[in-house]
């Protein structure tokens, strides 16, 4: 997509989408510019296990440290960070 | 790890820690001369979850951003209830025996009822928002991820995906051809009612 640069980002995974992927920590190559439904759907794409929980539980992104709908626009910067969020059990 | 501030008079204590947690302690740290009230909650372990025996419960944070969303649930309280001085919120990461405690909250005010209140309010906050994942194992059988149900209910409007189902799931086709079969009905009932 012209005018989209791809960056690094820092990919956190936690629970039950750090053991279907066997990943905690990585990094991955996004657009700058995208979707949260978008960067999910292509971290499924690089760790399909990841499919089963995405489709069974509601399964969100947090970007830099704050929880975002799916589907909201969001511009990253190199270095910035995503994590899996499956729905949290605390307490 | 535990994050201590104060502004002012006030104290916010934030802690997220592999050791046990002591409620003695983390109420000592928000004990004021000034308050008489100091309300204390704590989540323990209970060994057993729709007839199965639970052996331990393990907990897993996003760390940073468990802190992050600690502080700012302590924040809101103090908004709510201007009168709280102290807030301690503390939760225990890793292996959490039976009858041991994974949360606690302590909020001292000069007077009961916000100390009682925003107790309440920390524990149902966290439930939603805090970044802490429980697993169940169990004596029998492989453990399981829980999920709050303070969580699905706000997280079904962040999934654009879940919101459609729970749109679809609330009015499914049968239930909208009964309500419109109610509705013709009453209509007609009403006109052949007219004297």
């Amino acid at each position: 997509m012209s005018g989209t640069k791809e960056i690094t980002v820092r990919l956190l995974m936690f629970a039950a989408a750090r053991e279907l992927s066997g990943v905690s920590e990585t990094t991955m190559k996004v657009p700058s510019s995208c979707d949260t439904e978008a960067l999910l759907a292509m971290v499924v794409k690089q760790y399909p296990k990841l499919s089963s929980l995405v489709e069974q539980l509601p399964t969100v992104l947090a970007v830099n440290k704050n929880m975002m709908p799916l589907g909201e626009k969001v511009v990253l910067k190199e270095g910035d960070e995503i994590a899996v969020i499956p729905p949290i059990s605390g307490g | 790890m535990a994050v201590q501030n104060e502004s002012g008079n006030l104290v916010t204590v934030v802690v997220l820690s592999n050791e046990p947690l002591s409620l003695e302690a983390l109420a000592a740290k928000v004990t004021f001369p000034s308050c008489g009230a100091v309300a204390t909650f704590s989540g323990t372990t209970r060994d057993n979850f729709e007839g199965k025996a639970v052996v331990e419960l393990a907990y897993e944070a996003y760390d940073e951003m468990a802190e992050q969303e600690m502080r700012a649930i302590a924040a809101r309280a103090r908004a709510k209830w201007p009168g709280v001085k102290g807030v301690a919120m503390a939760h225990r990461k890793g292996v959490v025996p039976v009858c041991q405690a994974s949360v606690v909250i302590c909020v001292s005010s000069p007077h009961r009822q916000a100390a009682l209140e925003a107790v309440g309010f920390c524990i149902d906050e966290l439930k939603e928002r805090v970044p802490i994942w429980k697993k169940e194992v169990y004596a029998d059988g492989p453990p399981s991820w829980k999920q709050n149900a303070e969580y699905l209910r706000a997280a079904a409007p962040r999934c654009s995906r879940w919101r459609s189902l729970a749109a679809s799931a609330a009015t499914p086709p049968a239930a909208v051809a009964a309500i419109i079969a109610v509705v013709l009905a009453h209509a007609l009932f009403r006109r052949n009612a007219r004297p």
